[in-house]
């Protein structure tokens, strides 16, 4: 060692002190510091807004008879004629559904316009950003309101307005997540000597269908509770209804339509994690859904169905072998034949 | 054309690859990672890189197909400059050239024979989706090719349900399927078991041999590069510090060599840091990487 030292290649590490005082906290970084004082903001900021528009909690509590009043107003719902609440009902929700799917065509494009790994041109992106933006900083009402100048009260308005300014919401998570994509798949599909549209659709495209299904069925359930609100200002459907209630002081016929409402929310929440069950899953691709609500077949029975039989196959001729997926279940439910 | 461990005879002469003064620095210049590397690779050879971590293995491979730069030098592959291609001539070059990565870089959620087929989508005109939209006589050819690698019965199977072994294997069929002249293997096999590797190798080498396909790969594993292998290229801090034919007067000890971690007075050393030769100027520079 001490020719090592001569030669003074490496210095030797130096000798820690003595352990007198260790700490058992982490040590106060900038990090933490910061953590501490936007919780610390928040709070204060919170409390500060109570004071300031003189909101006082214990009027909850001191007004219980009021509410206890309207309650009593409310009960029991009623539903007056049922035929028409639903027909504008269904109305809502596909106003919902058709404003989801405008915004859907506009946000996937206006997303990779936006995503930097996508478009390296600085200008276009701003551009896409600036539309999604725009777009969600303006409240869906206040596009109704637009709109119900231009096209009057009915559906149309609704759609129109649901459906812009879900480009800010869908436009910015796409990008979002067009922007997290692993970059390995990707580069292996250049690597190939593919174009960049084959890179895309090959590359990108496949680790995208999961966070875009989910987003955009997240949108559709947002959307048929703000097309429900949209109908107050004259963009038709259950709103308007709802409006004429409560302008008529009908608190029962109010509740009836309201607990139909987050009947129809609940449905729309079931159905839409059910599907995103069925298409993301991947472990689970051939189980039915009861068999899924039972618990169904464990990984390893899959696995067990699927034994190594390279060596039949290869020796079969390739006039007898398969060139198309098998409609098994996974794909069955993929193109919506025969769920469950 | 010989299939076992022997080294194939080399009918063709030409040359695929010619490196020459290539030099590659990252951080503005602080950091070395290839140091006037020259290599000239004859076609129908497999060449076997080996090295530590860190001496610049993937970084060399990664030059030829244009995926890094070089700061200096010239890398010329299939008698193309490949830093001064453009960015279609360089997509004409890769249909050439087989890549296959450490990190397998196949899509997880597409099924096996789908990744397979990308492999001609150099081949192929527009952008797909789905394998229905392939023309059937690539859909055959990649069944092919996965009967190759072994897993001909998997082709419809998501590829993020295979292991890491088989994996790699579609990764290689989808390599054979470009009908590539030049495959460049990066560590194909480092985190997989001696075992899966020792297949999966195998499965790569044996399949470039049957097509009369030029192979660099860089590999960790000797023993599997002195049997495959009918060169040997080692690389120590971006320099090459080996580079021998294999036959049976090769010796393993000098082979190893490359893999020892020496300091200056010819003790064995731990750190990478202190590993580096003093004589060398550029010491300062790279500590603290």
């Amino acid at each position: 060692m001490t020719i090592l030292h001569a030669r003074s290649a490496p210095e030797a590490p130096p000798t820690p002190p003595e352990p007198t005082f260790r700490p058992d906290t982490p040590p106060w970084t900038r990090e933490r510091a910061t953590m501490w004082a936007i919780g610390l903001t928040f709070v204060g900021v919170a409390l500060y807004a109570l004071y300031d528009i003189g909101v006082n909690p214990l009027t909850l509590f001191f007004e219980r008879d009021d509410i206890g009043n309207l309650l009593e107003r409310m009960w029991p719902p009623r539903i007056e004629e049922f035929g028409p609440i639903w027909e504008s009902t269904l109305d809502t929700f596909f106003m919902a559904f058709v404003g989801t799917f405008i915004g859907v065509l506009l946000a996937v494009p206006l997303g990779f316009f936006a995503a930097s790994n996508i478009v390296r041109w600085r200008l276009l992106r701003g551009v896409a950003r600036g539309i999604i933006v725009f777009t969600r900083a303006i409240p869906e009402l206040i596009f109704a309101l637009i709109f119900v100048r231009v096209y009057s009260i009915g559906v149309l308005t609704g759609v129109l307005a649901l459906g812009l300014h879900s480009v800010g919401m869908l436009g910015k998570l796409f990008a979002d997540s067009i922007e997290q994509i692993q970059e390995g798949p990707r580069e292996g599909v250049q690597a190939t000597g593919s174009s960049r549209g084959q890179e895309l659709t090959t590359g990108i495209a496949p680790q995208l269908i999961p966070s875009f299904i989910a987003i955009t069925l997240y949108r559709l359930d947002i959307n048929f509770r703000s097309a429900t609100l949209l109908g107050l200002v004259g963009a038709g459907g259950i709103g308007l209804q709802i409006r004429a209630y409560q302008g008529q002081l009908r608190y029962q016929e109010l509740l009836g339509v309201t607990l139909l409402i987050i009947a129809l929310v609940v449905i729309v929440e079931l159905v839409s994690t059910t599907v995103r069950g069925i298409i993301l899953g991947h472990d689970k691709t051939n189980v039915s859904f009861w068999q899924k609500l039972r618990g169904g077949p464990k990984a390893a029975d899959y696995r067990a169905e699927h034994v190594d039989t390279a060596a039949v196959a290869a020796a079969t001729p390739m006039s007898q072998r398969r060139l198309r997926p098998p409609w098994d279940k996974e794909r069955k439910t993929k193109y919506g034949v025969g769920v469950g | 054309m010989s299939i076992n461990g022997t080294a194939p005879t080399l009918h063709d002469h030409r040359t695929v690859i010619e490196v020459s003064g290539l030099t590659k620095t990252f951080d503005n210049g602080r950091v070395t990672a290839l140091d006037r590397v020259s290599l000239s690779v004859a076609s129908g050879q497999l060449t076997v890189v080996i090295g530590l971590s860190g001496s610049g293995k993937s970084t060399l491979l990664r030059h030829l197909n244009g995926m890094h730069e070089p700061t200096s030098g010239s890398v010329v592959v299939l008698g193309r400059d490949v830093a001064a291609l453009s960015q279609k001539e360089l997509r004409e070059l890769r249909r050439d050239v087989g890549f296959v990565f450490q990190s397998f870089n196949i899509v997880g959620r597409l099924s096996c024979l789908e990744n397979v087929m990308s492999g001609a989508l150099g081949r192929l005109r527009w952008p797909r989706y789905g394998v229905l939209s392939y023309p059937k006589a690539i859909r055959r050819e990649a069944l092919e090719q996965l009967d190759r690698v072994g897993l001909g019965e998997r082709a419809f199977q998501r590829t993020d349900t295979l292991s890491g072994g088989q994996q790699q294997r579609v990764a290689i069929a989808r390599t054979l399927m470009q009908k590539p002249r030049l495959v460049l293997a990066d560590e194909p096999v480092a985190s997989l078991d001696p075992e899966i590797s020792g297949q999966v190798m195998d499965v790569l080498f044996r399949s470039c041999v049957e097509d009369d396909i030029t192979v660099v790969c860089s590999l960790h594993q000797v023993d599997l590069a002195m049997g495959w292998a009918n060169r040997l290229v080692g690389l120590r801090d971006g320099a090459v510090v080996l580079d021998t034919e294999v036959d049976a007067s090769l010796d393993e000890a000098r082979v190893m060599e490359v893999y020892q971690r020496l300091d200056p007075t010819g003790e064995k050393a731990d750190e990478y840091e202190v590993a580096k030769p003093a004589a060398k100027p550029r010491v300062e520079s790279a500590v603290g990487i």
